[in-house]
């Protein structure tokens, strides 16, 4: 059954106005600022570029993910909130421009700047970056080969001094340009494959999210149950499209940073990160809303503690996961493998990986155990904040590595600046197109009656 | 004798009459009651005021307890006497030493491979503990002498039926007054429960009883002791240490000479030592042998080590003879050690010095065996060096 | 069938009163023995048998009699251990992480997977403990101090095993007693037969269904259900370590984890599947262990299949993209070498053939659930099959190259293996409840209070 509702109107209301006057200012904060990024080192600016859109990437994937996922299973809890997912799963559209600008400049213009140089063609006798961390790479990895290989490497032909710089060295800096192992991908690795290949991807994203989110919207007028079980069914072959996109934008735009390394956990990982960082945001928007008297009235503080605990069980997975493929290289210690943790074990990085295990996994691990913390508005709001940054470090640790003059400098606040200012932005403009409760959906009432026991 | 009255119980048929009569039972100001339900009933623990159960203190505490213990376990079994703090000192019975090995070149305190054991640990720890509070302290249990066991009512709560329990113990309690508020509620089946007749255990089965669990742990001992001391010694269990193989210092039919050891075929040549084909002949080595090792950094850091390991006792470190062997032969005037600065040995070729190696000259032995292949030819652009040292000419110094 | 999307669907048919549950789960504990029972046990204990002479063989003559050969030094006692393991994770995936979250549909099958589990994983511990050759020396893998002064090594992860699968088996088992707890105390207060009276009232500890109890009861199960699913995970992540900390192509990979867990949840459920199509048609409980619940497993088969194929495309896709020759040449002779067969046999099995279940009617139909369910765990010991022995008989140096052949005596054992578990499957089945009658009366209609003691700000 579904009554009137009444609560407050979310569109034309005052917090939707703030969101997005707050968005804009933030966007526009940001965005001058990242100038001062992109003047002082052009290369930092689209590492940083990258990230952020990563970031809201995977906000969008994950709204879009959890809304197909609620027709999947057939979830009653989510109901409720489901519109918040809809709304982050909007992102997509803007992400579609911004994320097909930062491909086309850092694939076909940047250069040396883009992210992606190490296997770009190389463009006209630029030199790399001083020796860098290739050099680091080849001496680390010479040094794993230890002393069997010094005499032997000197007695060899051409022939095995190639197969032995195959076996796991970095770009050949000195005879530039040819490097066997990368041009060993270019079946995967071309310019106009990989802007194709980010086409597809947004292309299906677009096209799903029109689909579900039209349909759900419809079902606000018509109240077709048809409607919940079309939905339904597509939402299994969507499952299929969204593993392999995925799949390939994390491979895409996040692994080719380093082209030597690969990893199968990789897609996975970033799959994970997606599920915690938008379930952070659906959180915190519920718990906000529904404060504010914006959800549907009936909707219980008992729902929290499904929010609770999908943060708190993916975290876990993301650590599960981070973990695996991190001990797995460990373990067989292969230097094409390796090389990708070492840089991420010298310098500075060492830092930051051994903090990222406290803030990323055991502080949010023991600050949702228990029920009554999952249950309790200001520790979600809280910690969702909390594992947002997590997110946003976690994708700053895998790509800024490979950038041998990263780092974080202060206008590279602006790129935080900017993402935050684009959710608050894009979520309030797209929560404002529809209901925020799904009205006529026949699951809502049952899912109204949720309660803890 | 009579028994002790224990409580008044009544059965309801509905889930919402159970709740609704719960409710009431703690309005009224009972504290000594209790609800009975065949499963558990939605909104009961709410309705009686309960307070929320301290069980998952249990689980972290433990679970907790149980991390700990896997990442010092790991650490003191795996880690190494010498250079952890005062575990050296410790004079440990054997069977608590630790064993530290070398695993795939891994470090002793390997955290990432300590990892799955420790989530392990944790779980178990956790869960075990988890369901033996649950049984032993919160619920009580086993107590199969509770005074409600084989009764009506227990049958139709362990079945379909709802039930509500006021104990007699209670500060408000009476009798009639309690059978009417039951019935009030609309309980039926109300009736009495009576303790049961109560027996302390008799000395004599409480000795069984003692004898029993020590008879247990006895033959548990016993059972363990025959089988790892005697019944492991005793075939098929030897099989695999008298097999049917010839060990080394065995003696042997087959052979003529009884032993099961026997030299190689004549011709045959270790690995790594090919004959050497100038043996004897110093000049044709000299003529034919090329240096084929390159003249770079490393090779001649090599070529230092090995000089440094095997010629420069002898020979000295600057090759001028006077290494420590050689001070003390011309103390004892047993023999001269070249050195390698003469007119002669600059002429030499590499071969020359290479066939010194091999073959020895004079009193010095050949030390083909102890010096690989590459790492002669190392050495010798070392002594040329060394030689260039004492000659050097003015270009050098550009 | 036109679903009702307001409400879950009802989880027992026809409208059963709570004492019809009962009897109804209780009959097959009181009546005699049937003539389906005694008929299945006396097929699992033939099996049984085979399996029994070919562990004397292996006790008496040693490991010698398997196929194992250089460089193929794991064949088949991994591949079965595995595939064992793989089958327990249904049964806790049912009863633990379906009731995290909230899947109340559960109820019907959670005990009998529970027991699954606890029967599979003890047959799954068998493979380890013979393949050592002197089993009854199996102590020495635990660390307990000794006059050898030795403990065991906890960098490998074959120790790591031994934590988990032991650790795994004590915690399943220790679920599903307290699980079964109430049902016990039902079943004492229901029997007669003085002795079992006895048998029971020990066994359920004289529990007397109090509310007090059941506050703290039901938190413990749900911290169990909590604690079981990270662990069902880890265990069978543990177990793909085994493979994936090594250097040798085709098995170190990183998607190994999560991969080696769905899979492991897609060969239990199609098991769960072939017994309970079985089971419920024997005991006739077919309106508690109904079609919903075959078409919802049905679905979960195909879910878990695809991210098996998934994780097929991402290590193929990963070698090419990857360059290491080794790697690449492990998929191509995967698909074209000499086991080429066992490979597409997998592939048709565990990817092909589960997609009927894109439709409804295939989802409803007993027979196609049922010999889907036998192909998928056939395709599933030949994933582990294929894993282990091809990635093994060519790796890196081609002078090493062989082929394996099992010997009459691996297979003996492994079906042998078979005759253990149905043996204790069908046992338990016979003396005990095989669903739970506490939480099926829990989700019966009417079982519950219609209001819910006021909302909570």
């Amino acid at each position: 059954m579904s009554s009137k509702v009444q609560h407050k109107n979310f569109k034309g209301s005052a917090l939707s106005g703030a969101m997005m006057y707050a968005g804009l200012g933030l966007l526009g904060l940001g965005g001058a600022l990242t100038i001062g990024t992109y003047v002082s080192d052009s290369g930092r600016f689209w590492s940083h570029a990258v990230i952020a859109f990563m970031f809201l990437l995977s906000l969008g994937l994950g709204g879009l993910f959890y809304v197909a996922l609620e027709y999947l299973v057939g979830a009653f809890w989510s109901v409720p909130v489901r519109r918040i997912n809809e709304a982050m799963s909007g992102f997509l559209y803007p992400l579609t421009v911004i994320g097909l600008l930062i491909t086309v400049i850092t694939i076909f213009y940047a250069g040396h700047s883009s992210p992606y140089h190490h296997w770009l063609p190389a463009p006209h006798g630029a030199h790399h970056g001083a020796g860098g961390h290739g050099d680091k790479a080849h001496h680390g990895e010479k040094k794993a080969h230890g002393d069997s290989h010094a005499k032997d490497a000197h007695a060899k032909t051409d022939k095995g001094a190639d197969s032995h710089a195959k076996e796991g060295g970095h770009d050949d800096h000195g005879a530039h340009g040819h490097d066997p192992i990368i041009e060993s991908k270019r079946w995967w690795l071309t310019e106009m494959r990989f802007f194709v290949a980010v086409c597809i991807c947004f292309f299906f994203w677009l096209l799903f999210r029109h689909f579900f989110v039209s349909q759900s919207r419809k079902q606000d007028v018509t109240g077709d149950h048809k409607i919940t079980l079309r939905s339904s069914q597509v939402a299994a072959p969507f499952m299929l499209v969204f593993a392999g996109t995925i799949s390939i934008a994390a491979v895409n735009w996040l692994m080719t940073i380093e082209p030597h390394w690969f990893s199968t956990m990789f897609g996975v990982y970033y799959f994970a990160g997606t599920l915690v960082s938008s379930a952070a945001l659906l959180t915190i928007m519920s718990v906000i809303l529904r404060e504010g008297g914006f959800l549907h009235p009936k909707l219980q503080r008992d729902s929290y503690y499904s929010l609770g605990l999908m943060l708190f069980a993916f975290n876990t997975f993301w650590a599960y996961i981070a973990f695996s493929q991190f001990m797995l290289i460990w373990y067989a210690n292969l230097p094409e493998e390796t090389m990708w943790f070492v840089a991420r074990y010298e310098g500075g990085w060492m830092y930051m990986s051994l903090f990222m295990i406290l803030f990323h996994f055991a502080i949010p691990f023991f600050a949702l155990l228990s029920r009554t913390q999952k249950t309790n508005p200001n520790r979600l709001l809280f910690m969702s904040m909390w594992l947002l940054v997590a997110h946003y470090m976690d994708l700053y640790w895998v790509v800024m590595p490979a950038n041998p003059h990263g780092g974080f400098g202060l206008t590279d606040i602006g790129f935080v600046l900017f993402a935050s200012g684009f959710v608050l932005f894009f979520f309030s403009f797209f929560a404002q197109k529809a209901s925020l409760t799904p009205e006529k959906d026949p699951k809502l009432a049952h899912a109204l009656e949720f309660r803890l026991h | 004798m009579s028994r002790k009255l224990h409580s008044i119980v009544a059965l309801f048929d509905k889930p919402d009459d159970i709740i609704h009569a719960a409710e009431k039972t703690v309005s009224e100001g009972y504290k000594d009651f209790d609800v009975h339900t065949p499963y558990p009933v939605h909104g009961m623990d709410h309705a009686m005021h309960l307070e929320p159960t301290k069980l998952p203190y249990v689980t972290l505490c433990f679970g907790l307890f149980g991390l700990s213990f896997a990442v010092f376990f790991q650490w003191w079994v795996s880690g190494d006497a010498n250079t952890s703090i005062g575990a050296k000192n410790l004079f440990l019975p054997y069977w608590l030493e630790r064993y530290p090995f070398v695993i795939g070149g891994k470090p002793l305190f390997s955290l990432p491979a300590f990892v799955p054991v420790m989530f392990e640990l944790t779980v178990l720890f956790a869960a075990l503990s988890t369901v033996a509070a649950l049984i032993a302290v919160f619920c009580g249990l086993p107590a199969n002498a509770h005074p409600l066991h084989d009764t009506e009512y227990m049958k139709n709560v362990s079945s379909d039926r709802y039930g509500l329990c006021i104990e007699a113990s209670d500060d408000l309690f009476e009798e009639g007054k309690v059978k009417d508020f039951l019935q009030s509620l609309g309980g039926h089946s109300i009736a009495a429960i009576k303790q049961p007749y109560k027996r302390p255990p008799s000395f004599f089965s409480t000795l069984i009883f003692m004898g029993v669990l020590g008879g247990v742990a006895m033959g548990v001992g016993v059972k363990a002791y025959v089988i790892y001391n005697k019944i492991l010694y005793l075939p098929p269990f030897t099989w695999m240490e008298t097999q049917p193989k010839l060990n080394a210092q065995d003696t042997n039919d087959f052979f003529e000479n009884k032993s099961t050891m026997q030299d190689p075929v004549a011709g045959t040549v270790a690995r790594g030592f090919m004959p050497y084909e100038y043996q004897g002949d110093i000049a044709s080595a000299e003529a034919s042998l090329v240096n084929p090792v390159p003249v770079n950094q490393e090779t001649l850091t090599r070529g230092k080590l090995m000089y440094s390991v095997h010629c420069s006792a002898c020979h000295g470190d600057l090759a001028d003879g006077q290494g420590k062997v050689a001070l003390r032969t011309q103390e004892s005037g047993v023999w001269a050690i070249p050195g390698f600065h003469t007119d002669v040995l600059r002429k030499a070729g590499d071969g020359y010095f290479y066939h010194v190696i091999m073959d020895g000259k004079g009193k010095m032995s050949s030390y083909a065996k102890q010096i690989d292949e590459d790492d002669r030819w190392a050495l010798i652009h070392y002594i040329r060096v060394l030689q260039r040292a004492k000659d050097a000419k003015e270009t050098d110094l550009k | 069938m036109s679903v009702d999307f307001t409400k879950p669907a009802p989880l027992v048919e026809g409208g059963v009163s709570l004492k019809d549950i009962d009897d109804v789960i209780a009959a097959p504990m009181e009546k005699p023995n049937n003539k389906g029972f005694l008929l299945a046990l006396s097929i699992s204990l033939s099996l049984l048998g085979i399996g029994v002479i070919s562990v004397a063989k292996l006790l008496y003559d040693g490991v010698g009699v398997w196929g194992n050969n250089n460089p193929v030094n794991w064949g088949w006692p991994i591949v079965n251990f595995v595939f064992w393991v793989g089958i327990g994770h249904a049964g806790t995936l049912i009863s633990a992480i379906l009731f995290l979250m909230r899947q109340t549909w559960r109820t019907g099958i959670a005990r009998f997977a529970e027991a699954m589990t606890i029967f599979a994983v003890i047959t799954a511990l068998l493979f380890p403990l013979l393949h050592t050759g002197r089993p009854w020396l199996a102590h020495y893998l635990l660390p307990y101090p000794n006059e050898r002064a030795m403990w065991v090594n906890f960098r490998s992860p074959l120790l790591w095993d031994v934590f988990a699968v032991s650790t795994y088996f004590t915690v399943s088992l220790v679920f599903w007693y307290v699980g079964l707890i109430p049902d016990f105390a039902s079943m004492r207060d229901r029997t007669t037969n003085k002795i079992k009276k006895f048998i029971y009232s020990v066994f359920s500890l004289g529990w007397r269904f109090s509310n007090r109890h059941w506050q703290h009861y039901e938190r413990a199960y749900l911290i169990l259900a909590g604690l079981c699913t990270p662990l069902v995970l880890s265990v069978h992540s543990i177990v793909s370590f085994d493979f994936a900390v090594s250097l040798i192509p085709g098995w170190h990979t990183t998607i190994f984890p999560p991969y080696f867990v769905a899979g492991a949840i897609f060969s239990g459920f199609a098991m769960v599947l072939t017994v309970l199509i079985v089971v419920r048609v024997i005991y006739k409980i077919e309106h508690i262990i109904t079609a919903l619940h075959l078409e919802r497993m049905a679905k979960i088969l195909m879910a878990t299949g695809l991210m098996v194929g998934y994780a097929y495309g991402m290590e193929f896709f990963i070698a090419a993209y990857s360059g290491v020759e080794p790697e690449q040449y492990v998929f191509i002779n995967r698909a074209f070498g000499p086991y080429s067969w066992a490979y597409w046999t997998m592939i048709i099995c565990n990817v092909i053939i589960p997609q009927i279940f894109w439709f409804k009617w295939a989802r409803y139909n007993i027979p196609i659930l049922f010999i889907v369910s036998i192909t998928t765990n056939i395709g599933m010991w030949f994933e582990r099959f294929v894993i282990t022995v091809t990635s093994l008989h060519r790796d890196f140096l081609p002078s090493s190259w062989a082929y394996f052949t099992p010997t009459i005596w691996d297979v003996g054992l492994y079906v042998g293996s078979f005759g253990f578990f149905f043996t204790g499957v069908i046992l338990f089945s016979r003396f005990m409840p095989v669903v739970s009658m506490a939480e099926v009366k829990m989700v019966a209609e009417g079982a519950q209070p219609s209001h819910h003691g006021g909302d909570h700000e």
